[in-house]
């Protein structure tokens, strides 16, 4: 951030993560609101998460003034990198899984997983996906007997 | 005896073959998991948990629990030869431990560490067969009031030995409940913040939970860094034999280790990992030779492995016998143990006592099966700590993808395992802890239904819970416990 002298002392990653806290805690109260609160003697079915989420509000709020005070760990920086490669990993398994089935699912998630590390080499993590993908089968499909897709369902 | 007699009977159903096998199977990758930094025990029994539901429900606990108390004796391997505790709870033992390796005794450590496991684990056992049915039956007269101030009490505590500031301990616990509060609510059958996601309706699952929250962060966080490189040291077996003098000075160190793991591995937030550190400056503030603690020697090593062995042992009390447990990876035994249809706490040593039994003699056995593969076999995990990490990595994130999967057969579980796993990322970047938000995530939905029981029960007052001793005694330590860091700060303030 721009190097403001007064400023200095502001803790941006907490006054984030307060705000943050803050947000999703009030959701889930003003959700839990319309559920009905009910009695003390018959809780209604909002009960529980509107006070939890109530706390969580408060509890955010006093992370945020914390933040101002300077206290905390500072600044967190974020490995986009892996963050990236080890996401779409992710989303291709899921995306694959249905369509192609156990094998190819799991050497193309494994090679972009392996891309994480800029020491990875292609062919390596597609050995290394071939091989995740036998042990898998076997542990699975052949002793579990789980019915996950093998091979793509045109086949 | 009784306790004899049923532990006999346990041991006969723990010996079967096939208990034996996954008794085996627990243990070797739970040193497997805990030999590789970055991978503790807690990931290793999520991505477990889908592969045991096929198993009967004494089997798979009997294979989840062996993964943990093996993670302890498979961490210290990481922490003596490259100095990266392979656990959190094996931190300590590097200090000392990884000095010996420099001096090239890597192989005396690694034996003393093997012994004082064992010893401390079977300390932990015994006290674990004989106080579970006593703290059981006594158990057996917790109404639904003393239950509610039990886990409040247990969450504070999580939260507030976890690392960094114990606000955002709570509030992670608090993020813990309110995901636990998604799905239909048992009492009331209202649908809560599914957003029409039909997925949602029967709750976020535990295993997709576990696995977003501590796999996929750990993986973000350490894929493509360097963490590591062996020295390479070859371990031979005649070299593991301690000299008479460190063998008569680990005994005593050991004792203490012990006795102090046992006591706190049962309380509620305390687990293996402060038992080490305790045991460890305890042992170095009383040693004649508090001058050469760091340097590499022997007490500094079985003090804190002995000590977080038999805290890994005793913690099994309070999650037996009380249905609470006192750490996050208990958290996750006992949603195995939901997850089989077993209710956790005072009924279950009644109940299922076949199971408990049979569990209890397993960690017998499993604690000689370690001693097997940590002393004559150390040479294989030590061979272990040479695979680089970018083949370890995809093959974890692949385990994580096919074990969610396999649940129920859904690809969208994969995406909320991408969700919660992008939410677990930036927790850890803000500094919050992952495992408070486990137990609040476990403890609460029991949690809402005690305390719906007890206010029924008062007829919506709460000074229901000031009634019962129990439950009074657990508010007023959690509220000292949340007013301490306050008072705390206000002395230091005065003193400065």
């Amino acid at each position: 951030m721009n190097a403001d002298p007064s400023r200095k002392m502001l803790n941006l990653t907490d006054l984030f993560a307060g705000l943050g806290v803050t947000a999703l805690c009030s959701a889930f109260a003003l959700v839990a609101y319309g559920y009905g609160l009910g009695g003390l003697a018959r809780m209604g079915a909002g009960f529980f998460p509107f006070w939890f989420g109530v706390l969580g509000a408060v509890l955010g709020v006093v992370i945020c003034i914390g933040a101002f005070r300077g206290q905390g760990e500072g600044e967190a920086r974020i490995q986009w990198r892996s963050l990236l490669f080890v996401s779409a990993s992710f989303v291709m398994f899921g995306l694959l899984i249905e369509p192609v089935g156990l094998v190819a699912t799991v050497v193309v998630s494994t090679v972009l997983g392996a891309r994480a590390d800029q020491e990875a080499r292609l062919g390596e993590s597609a050995l290394l996906g071939l091989g995740l993908a036998a042990g898998v089968w076997v542990v699975f499909v052949l002793l579990l007997g789980l019915a996950i897709p093998v091979l793509p369902e045109v086949l | 005896m009784d306790i004899l007699s049923n532990l006999a009977s346990g041991m006969a159903q723990a010996a079967t073959p096939e208990n034996l096998m996954y008794c085996f199977l627990g243990v070797t990758l739970g040193t497997f998991i805990g030999v590789l930094p970055g991978l503790g025990a807690m990931i290793g029994i999520a991505l477990l948990l889908p592969v045991t539901y096929y198993l009967d429900p004494a089997s798979a606990i009997i294979m989840l629990a062996g993964i943990y108390y093996g993670g302890e004796y498979g961490g210290s391997i990481a922490a003596i030869l490259i100095n990266v505790p392979g656990t959190p709870s094996s931190a300590v033992t590097s200090i000392d431990g990884h000095a010996m390796t420099k001096q090239g005794r890597a192989a005396v450590a690694l034996f003393m560490t093997a012994i004082a496991s064992f010893v401390g684990g079977s300390i932990g056992i015994v006290l674990l067969t004989a106080f579970s049915p006593l703290i059981a039956a006594f158990a057996l007269t917790f109404s639904s009031v003393d239950y509610f101030a039990v886990m409040l009490l247990g969450l504070v505590a999580s939260a507030s030995v976890a690392r960094g500031s114990a606000l955002k301990g709570i509030v992670a616990v608090i993020a813990g409940v309110l995901i636990g509060t998604i799905g239909t609510d048992v009492s009331t059958g209202a649908q809560r913040f599914t957003m029409g996601v039909p997925e949602l309706v029967t709750g976020v699952n535990l295993v997709v939970l576990a696995m977003g929250i501590f796999g996929f962060a750990e993986i973000v966080a350490s894929a493509g860094s360097q963490l590591r490189r062996t020295e390479d040291q070859s371990i031979r077996m005649r070299d593991m034999l301690p000299d008479r003098g460190e063998a008569r000075r680990s005994v005593m160190p050991i004792a203490r280790g012990s006795s102090l793991g046992s006591l706190l591995g049962a309380l509620p937030g305390a687990g293996p990992t402060l038992s080490a550190f305790l045991a460890y400056s305890f042992e170095k503030s009383i040693s004649r030779n508090k001058a050469f603690f760091g340097s590499g020697i022997v007490e500094g090593v079985v003090s804190p492995e002995s000590a977080n062995n038999a805290a890994a042992q005793t913690a099994f009390i309070p999650t037996f016998t009380l249905g609470i447990p006192g750490t996050a990876t208990m958290a996750l035994i006992l949603g195995a143990l939901m997850i089989h249809g077993l209710s956790p706490g005072p009924r279950l040593m009644t109940d299922n006592a076949d199971l408990f039994w049979a569990v209890v003699a397993s960690f017998w056995i499993g604690n000689v099966f370690l001693l097997v593969l940590n002393i004559p076999l150390v040479t294989i995990w030590v061979r272990l700590l040479r695979i680089p990490y970018r083949f370890l990595f995809p093959a974890i994130i692949c385990f994580i993808c096919v074990g969610v999967y396999s649940v129920s057969l859904n690809p969208v579980d994969i995406f909320i395992v991408l969700a919660v796993g992008l939410l677990g990322y930036a927790m850890r970047l803000t500094g919050f802890e992952a495992a408070p938000l486990l137990m609040g995530f476990i403890l609460g939905p029991l949690m809402e239904e005690y305390l719906r029981r007890a206010l029924l029960l008062g007829r919506g007052d709460f000074r229901v819970f000031l009634e019962s001793p129990i439950s009074a005694t657990c508010l007023a330590i959690t509220a000292a416990m949340i007013a301490w860091p306050a008072i705390r700060s206000r002395l230091g303030r005065r003193h400065a």
